[in-house]
């Protein structure tokens, strides 16, 4: 659905991406992390047409057709509207420009938005519903979201989570998130891409991933096991194993090898490269 | 889109025709206070000039004033409207404002001679909008348009002296052509810089976009300021035997 080919771009001087190819096959929730700085908005602001490339390309899907981003909803970190239109304003420029007949509102009145508001007077968490509301309108084959989840109070945040769930289930969406703060999305997705310095470090299924990275806790590090990153307390040390193989439990008699979470598994690899 | 700009554009029109009520406060202030024997027809007559600079010049300045201050550029650019499509909604309806303001200026010069003519201010307007991406320092910036505007009307003159000889020509004031050509000389590598930038246009710092006024507007600039030096002195010469 989404494929950057020979990848590059750069802000002046500085390189974030040289030669980068991605495929993302349609349907797919993908996840993009990394650490700050690391490329994971631009590569979504790359993919939604907001910025351009150096060399290189995303293609998409030709059922998106000749101009993709009809079908591509893109919710970016600074939730980029015109603050100074009303909601009814917004909602009139997206239906004209995307020639649409009708508007369905149901989202928005989840979140006590008046049409006559403006932009600015609306919360982050109102903003993204109002954006959500604005792309869902459209029928998106591709939604790019980026760090926005995690600035939005709990009960907005469900109602976004819900309405990008029942999108799921209507029909494939193809959804490409970028995301610090897991916790909410993680029955979500079904591929983790790390980034590092602008190439790919980890493209992993989520279950795979999470059987190849486990945690355990020791007062030495494991012998001939891979460390990923640790964390030390005062007594004893955590060490973030990855690839974890099973062979490993027999190195490891009487420790207790733990599971990780999502949000674990990306601090993990995060503070590997801090380290 | 274009009704968004059309709103945009008609709040800067109402703006710049709320400096009429500059005509009775100074026409007032004039009778009871400072007593310099202002003509209220007088009066209008510079405030219709200044307003006729300040709209044009505004106009094409704040065209991507919207997506700055709201931080837009964005959204715009993530809609799926050609930059063509993007531009000719921008323009058209600041445009229609500005023929409108024409129009009042012709009315008016019919009653009173208003000095200021319609390229002229098409000219401007031009600048102002070709410069608009280029905007980081309201000093600088409006020092660019000045120069512009300036080397228009001097190039202007020149290129009257230089193509239609002294002895041809009744007057020093320039003819049509010689503007006409004048603007073209600027507002052609100008307008090919804004474009080629504008048509890459994406939310990367607008410092980082610049290239094509670098390699483009700025030699021509500086090619156009130097022959108007070489040719300013033969030119001036010949304007005060005239």
């Amino acid at each position: 659905m989404i494929e950057a080919k020979d990848l590059s771009f750069c802000y002046g001087k500085i390189k974030v991406f040289e030669h980068f190819n991605l495929d993302i096959p349609e349907g797919q929730v993908c996840l993009i992390t990394g650490i700050n700085g690391v490329g994971k908005s631009t590569l979504l602001r790359l993919m939604a047409g907001a910025l351009r490339p150096a060399q290189g390309e995303i293609v998409f899907d030709q059922k998106l057709g000749r101009d993709p981003r009809r079908k591509i909803g893109f919710i970016s970190d600074s939730l980029s509207l015109y603050r100074s239109l009303t909601v009814a304003q917004s909602i009139f420029l997206h239906k004209s420009v995307y020639g649409l007949a009708g508007f369905d509102d149901s989202l928005i009145k989840h979140t006590k938005i008046g049409h006559g508001q403006k932009i600015k007077e609306l919360s982050a968490g109102q903003k993204a519903i109002l954006h959500l509301s604005l792309i869902l309108s459209i029928e998106p084959e591709v939604l790019l979201i980026d760090e926005v989840i995690h600035s939005i109070d709990a009960y907005l945040r469900r109602i976004f989570l819900e309405a990008l769930l029942q999108l799921q289930s209507q029909r494939p969406v193809t959804v490409v998130m970028v995301n610090l703060n897991f916790h909410d999305i993680e029955h979500m997705v079904e591929r983790v891409i790390l980034l590092k310095k602008g190439t790919i470090a980890v493209d992993e299924n989520i279950d795979r991933l999470k059987a190849k990275v486990k945690k355990l806790a020791s007062t030495a590090p494991p012998p001939g096991v891979p460390i990923l990153s640790q964390i030390d307390y005062s007594n004893h040390t955590e060490y973030f194993i990855y690839p974890f193989r099973d062979e490993f439990r027999a190195l490891m008699k009487g420790e207790e090898i733990v599971d990780l979470n999502l949000t674990e598994i990306v601090s993990a690899f995060i503070g590997g490269e801090y380290v | 889109m274009f009704n968004k700009e059309l709103r945009d554009a008609s709040k800067l029109f109402l703006e710049c025709m709320v400096l009429l009520l500059i005509v009775p406060v100074a026409f007032v202030f004039d009778k009871y206070v400072i007593h310099f024997g202002w003509r209220i027809s007088d009066i209008f007559n510079y405030v219709l000039l200044f307003i006729l600079v300040i709209y044009p010049l505004f106009a094409g300045t704040l065209v991507f004033q919207s997506e700055k201050k709201d931080n837009a550029f964005e959204y715009l650019l993530s809609l799926p409207l050609s930059k063509t499509q993007i531009l000719a909604d921008k323009i058209i309806p600041r445009l229609m404002f500005l023929f409108v303001l024409l129009g009042a200026s012709i009315v008016v010069s019919l009653f009173k001679n208003v000095l200021m003519n319609g390229f002229s201010l098409i000219v401007l307007f031009l600048i102002s909008l070709f410069l608009c991406l280029t905007y980081t320092s309201i000093i600088v910036y409006f020092l660019e348009i000045g120069s512009l505007f300036w080397l228009f009307y001097m190039d202007s003159q020149i290129i009257n002296f230089l193509l239609w000889r002294p002895d041809a020509v009744r007057t020093i004031y320039p003819n049509f052509p010689s503007q006409l050509i004048a603007a073209a000389l600027i507002l052609v590598p100008l307008g090919l810089a804004f474009w080629l930038t504008f048509k890459k246009l994406d939310v990367k710092p607008l410092k980082l976009q610049m290239k094509s006024y670098v390699f483009i507007a700025l030699p021509m600039a500086l090619a156009l300021i130097s022959l108007t030096v070489v040719f300013y002195k033969k030119y001036w010469v010949w304007a005060k035997v005239r």
